[in-house]
């Protein structure tokens, strides 16, 4: 066993060259005839009498010499390392080859590798949970679809049912903290019931919520999230046991959660939930977002699903009003996370596999070309007396050597799309900054490209084995039936490349020109000059749980709508004061801000009141005087809001104060029968509120969805302490931000402002998906043209060479240039228009995969279908027309020269 | 007088015994000892010799050296090692059981007693 590991050592080391030498070992065996020589001399024979029968006893020198050689390293090992420098060798001397197949490679595994490393970052993000397998999410599929639930509703879903180990809602809202490294805006989630155990995650520091924290009255404590930790406490330690201020209430942080945990997604920090007792009882409503429930082990889904259902069925009896047309039903937690991003995850499989495929189509048309021009090279060496095995072997290696070559580039271009995407996307893309190499992806991709490469590396290889010498070297490179069989292949691979491109062609092109009209609609307001903010003015606890302890921050408390008017007055003006500020205005639901949309119902005086059927639904907006104007959303009849439209916020004047509304056209036409104005609508239970004044329909919060009918109440009668602040200005953006923040801070520097942005941006965020996807899409069509258009020129060119005598005996007898380029690209073209055929019919299947995408397009809108396939047409009469013109300058003479 | 093959395994027992007890030998001198012994019975040529001499060196067994032989010339010269010589006690031991089984084997059979 020693003695074989010491030799197995020893050989290993005479393989890498170190051992003793050929020159070492001829020299051994020539003394050891001389000295055999010496004795026969010595006993009377003469000199060369003497050698020769020395010789003859020795046995054969050349024969001893390669057993020694055997012997005294690994030939396997020998052999790899001299196939390797013989395929450097030959690729060398055939450049374009070995650069056509490496950057092919390099460029379907580096593109594949780096778009699926920023989708899969960026839409895929794992459930980083130990309980991930065994959380469910709840689905009301009744008349009243919605990701939520009451709380009574949330309590009977964990009571009635025996499936779930645990149960838990939450709730999000914006908090501002104080006690941190600066003043900040935080989504701060309420959860409820063993937020943390349920999902089964393991606290970074101190200890997660449980059901026992709830209620009123209990100690306001706070988880954080790692990355606020991190931030706001520069990773303290000892953070377990500060206090810090939320909202200006103080919260004692009792955890920290672990770096990867961000649920629900975009939560900074969590909090015990505070039932709010007036909707305790409620069951219409819709508190608690989500639950999500954990199935008790042993349990299986569809068991848990059939239970979800009876649970329903209970509710619906129990409470036929309240709980008419309840349906539950379940999916597990990571479907409905990955949700919406699943179409783009679809798709995006779909491309990187078009493209590894179209790769792999190309490699192996370049190599079998190749196989075929080296028939008569490759006979040869049979004919010498080269194992059938060593050829193989060699032309594996020279495979295997490309695709390592291709593989390490790719890796470098993944690398640095990677950090261009990263740094594109590192503004609007929340996670995009920890992109990374996703390696799994990338040894799957190489894995492909090398098992194609080995594959249609060793088909020819194989073919070679079993050619006959006296045959391949007769036909020195001219057509034989094996030729032609591989010539079929080579033809079929390319109308293969060509069908695969073109959906991809086509969905990019679908994708693009959606988008283009995408950010051409029309909003109904102007973005561009527009800055916009959000502050939340801090109020002390809630108006049913209120915090008598509180002291606001720094002081200052907003908990009279007197106190939000003084402060928005206050602000306001500084705003408009500011340089280059054309108009400057609040609201709230303005487009494209982060706020959910309040909706509300209106009862038109004089009507009936809204019903099932005619549920007058608005979307309710708070606008200030010049909110209008700052936007350019057109008012369209009656007046603007103005500075008398206003209250003296004393308890009277709720009853005296002349309410006035705006609505949109879309109002206008949907619950007044297209006018308006002068119209009163009842508002608030106290009151009527007159409709003074109809504006522009505007889009709130996407470009394809419809203008929705909105009502828009007077900032200065409605002052509400979260706020979004718009300047219009002629100065450049970043100076109007940074205006904006020191304006602020100037009238009360406590409050943090977030979603400080140019509108612009903010509604180029919300096509962000669109636009990621047709950059996506577009990029892989790019790359997947690039590498058909190298497939047909490879097949082309090397038909040309094979058809040299043949064309050239045409050119002899007269046939012309152009005539002999029209022959050569014909080819190309028959190719191309098979596979366009297919191409369409694969592209109007697969299309439908981006239905949900496109905007005022059809998936299989005719003039792209047409566009594409000319374009592709196009480019395969090129890449068949470079080697066809130089098949046609080709001089007859030489073209017909025997070989 | 027809001659015998070495046979598998035997040559390199025969080396080692050689060595140990000639001391440090070349190749050639190494056959020569070898056809002797055998009472010219086994002839080796140097396909044979030489890649079993790499091999017992490979194994650490032997050890080879540049030296000058007696009628001066240039040889590399094998000397056994520890290692060989513990090998040597393994295997002439193993082999003097094999033979004895083959001689009892191979032994004509005495008459039934």
């Amino acid at each position: 066993m020693i003695a074989a590991l010491r030799r197995l050592a020893a050989r290993l080391h005479g393989a890498l060259g170190r051992g003793r030498s050929d020159a070492d070992i001829a020299a051994e065996l020539d003394a050891h005839v001389a000295m055999a020589t010496d004795v026969r001399v010595a006993r009377g024979m003469s000199a060369a009498d003497a050698r020769r029968a020395a010789l003859l006893a020795a046995g054969g020198v050349e024969l001893a010499k390669e057993a020694y050689r055997d012997q005294r390293g690994l030939p396997a090992v020998e052999s790899v390392v001299r196939d390797a420098r013989f395929a450097m060798r030959s690729l060398r001397k055939n450049p374009g080859f070995a650069a056509t197949v490496v950057l092919t490679l390099a460029l379907s595994i580096g593109a594949t590798t780096a778009m699926f490393s920023v989708v899969n970052g960026i839409l895929l993000d794992p459930l980083p949970f130990a309980n991930g397998d065994r959380l469910v999410w709840t689905v009301n599929r009744g008349t009243r679809p919605y990701d939520a639930m009451s709380p009574p509703d949330l309590h009977d879903w964990g009571a009635l049912n025996s499936s779930f180990e645990a149960v838990g809602g939450w709730m999000v809202s914006g908090v501002d903290l104080v006690g941190g490294a600066a003043p900040v805006h935080l989504t701060s989630a309420e959860v409820s019931g063993d937020w943390f155990t349920m999902l089964g995650v393991r606290m970074a520091l101190g200890r997660g919520l449980v059901a026992d924290d709830e209620g009123v009255g209990k100690p306001k404590i706070a988880v954080l999230s790692y990355g606020l930790w991190e931030r706001q406490f520069g990773g303290d330690r000892t953070i377990v046991g500060r206090t810090v201020f939320l909202d200006g209430t103080k919260y004692t942080v009792i955890g920290v959660a672990p770096r990867a945990f961000q649920f629900p997604s975009d939560a900074d920090i969590w909090r015990p939930v505070i039932p709010d007792p007036r909707v305790m009882n409620n069951r219409g409503s819709r508190n608690f977002r989500g639950p999500v429930a954990l199935l008790k082990r042993g349990v299986s889904f569809e068991q848990a699903r059939r239970q979800a259902r009876l649970v329903a069925a209970q509710l619906r009896a129990s409470y036929p009003d309240a709980e008419q047309g309840l349906e539950f039903d379940i999916q597990p937690l990571r479907d409905h996370l990955v949700g919406d991003s699943g179409r783009l995850v679809v798709i995006l499989f779909g491309a990187v596999t078009m493209l590894l495929l179209i790769a792999c189509a190309n490699v192996a048309t370049l190599l079998l070309v190749r196989a075929a021009s080296r028939s008569s090279e490759i006979g040869i060496r049979l004919a010498l007396g080269a194992g059938a095995r060593r050829v193989a072997a060699q032309l594996i290696v020279e495979s295997l050597m490309l695709a390592i070559v291709g593989a390490a580039l790719g890796v470098a271009i993944a690398e640095g799309t990677i950090r261009i995407v990263a740094a594109r996307a590192a503004a609007s893309v929340a996670l995009a900054s920890g992109l990374s190499i996703d390696w799994t992806v990338l040894a799957f991709t190489t894995a492909t490209a090398v098992l194609a490469g080995l594959g249609f590396g060793l088909a020819p290889a194989l073919q070679a084995a079993r050619t006959d010498v006296v045959e391949a070297l007769k036909s020195g490179g001219r057509a034989s039936s094996a030729k032609r069989a591989s010539s079929r292949v080579r033809h079929a691979l390319v109308a293969i490349e060509i069908l695969l491109v073109l959906p991809l062609l086509i969905g990019a092109s679908l994708l693009a020109r959606s988008f283009s009209r995408l950010v051409r609609v029309d909003p109904g307001f102007r973005a561009d000059q527009v800055v916009t903010f959000d502050l939340t003015l801090p109020k002390c606890g809630t108006a049913w749980a209120p915090d008598t302890t509180c002291v606001g921050v720094q002081g200052t408390t907003y908990m009279t709508d007197a106190a939000v008017a003084a402060f928005g007055r206050q602000l306001l003006d500084r705003l408009r004061a500011m340089p280059g500020t054309e108009s400057a205005a609040f609201g709230f639901g303005a487009p494209f801000s982060d706020w959910a949309i309040n909706q509300g119902t209106i009862t038109v005086v004089g009507e009936a009141p809204p019903s099932r059927d005619r549920p007058n639904i608005v979307e309710s907006k708070i606008a200030s005087p010049g909110y209008f104007q700052t936007l350019r959303i057109p008012i369209l009849k009656g007046r603007d809001f103005t500075d008398a439209d206003r209250r003296t916020y004393t308890e009277r004047d709720a009853r005296d104060v002349q309410w006035v509304g705006i609505v949109s056209e879309a109002a206008a036409k949907a619950y007044f029968h297209g006018d308006a104005i002068g119209k009163r609508i009842a508002f608030g239970g106290t009151g009527t509120m007159e409709i003074v004044g109809v504006a522009g329909d505007t889009k709130t919060e996407s470009l394809n969805g419809a203008a929705e009918p909105a009502l828009y109440v007077g900032f200065w009668q409605n002052p509400v302490f979260y706020i979004t602040g718009l300047v219009r200005s002629t100065a450049d953006p970043n100076t109007v931000m940074r205006g904006i923040r020191a304006q602020v801070a100037a009238v009360d520097p406590s409050l943090p402002i977030f979603h400080l942005r140019p509108m612009r941006d903010a509604v180029a965020a919300s096509a962000a998906r669109q636009r990621l996807a047709a950059d996506v899409v577009g990029g892989f069509a790019l790359a997947a043209l690039l590498l058909a258009m190298v497939g047909i020129y490879g097949v082309i060119a090397y038909a040309v060479r094979d058809r040299q005598r043949e064309l050239g005996i045409r050119i002899a007898l007269g046939a012309t240039q152009s005539g002999v380029v029209g022959l050569v690209v014909r080819d190309g073209l028959v190719l191309a228009a098979i596979g366009v055929v297919a191409g369409i019919a694969a592209s109007a299947a697969a299309s439908r995969v981006l239905s949900g995408l496109l905007y005022d397009i059809a998936p299989t809108d005719a003039g792209t279908y047409a566009a594409a396939s000319v374009t592709l047409i196009g480019v395969a009469a090129f890449a068949a027309w470079l080697p066809a013109r130089r098949a046609a300058r080709v001089d007859p003479m030489i073209a017909m020269r025997p070989e | 007088m027809p001659k015998l093959d070495v046979q598998q395994g035997t040559l390199s027992l025969m080396i080692l015994k050689t060595l140990d007890l000639l001391g440090p030998q070349h190749g050639y001198g190494i056959g020569q000892r070898i056809e002797e012994t055998s009472r010219n019975k086994l002839s080796l040529n140097y396909g044979t010799l030489y890649p079993a001499l790499l091999k017992l060196e490979q194994e650490g067994f032997i050890t080879g050296e540049w030296g000058v032989s007696e009628n001066k010339r240039r040889a590399r010269f094998y000397a056994i090692t520890k290692a060989g010589k513990k090998q040597l006690a393994r295997e002439a031991r193993a082999w003097q059981e094999t033979s004895a089984v083959m001689g009892w084997f191979l032994a004509p059979r005495r008459g039934a007693t």
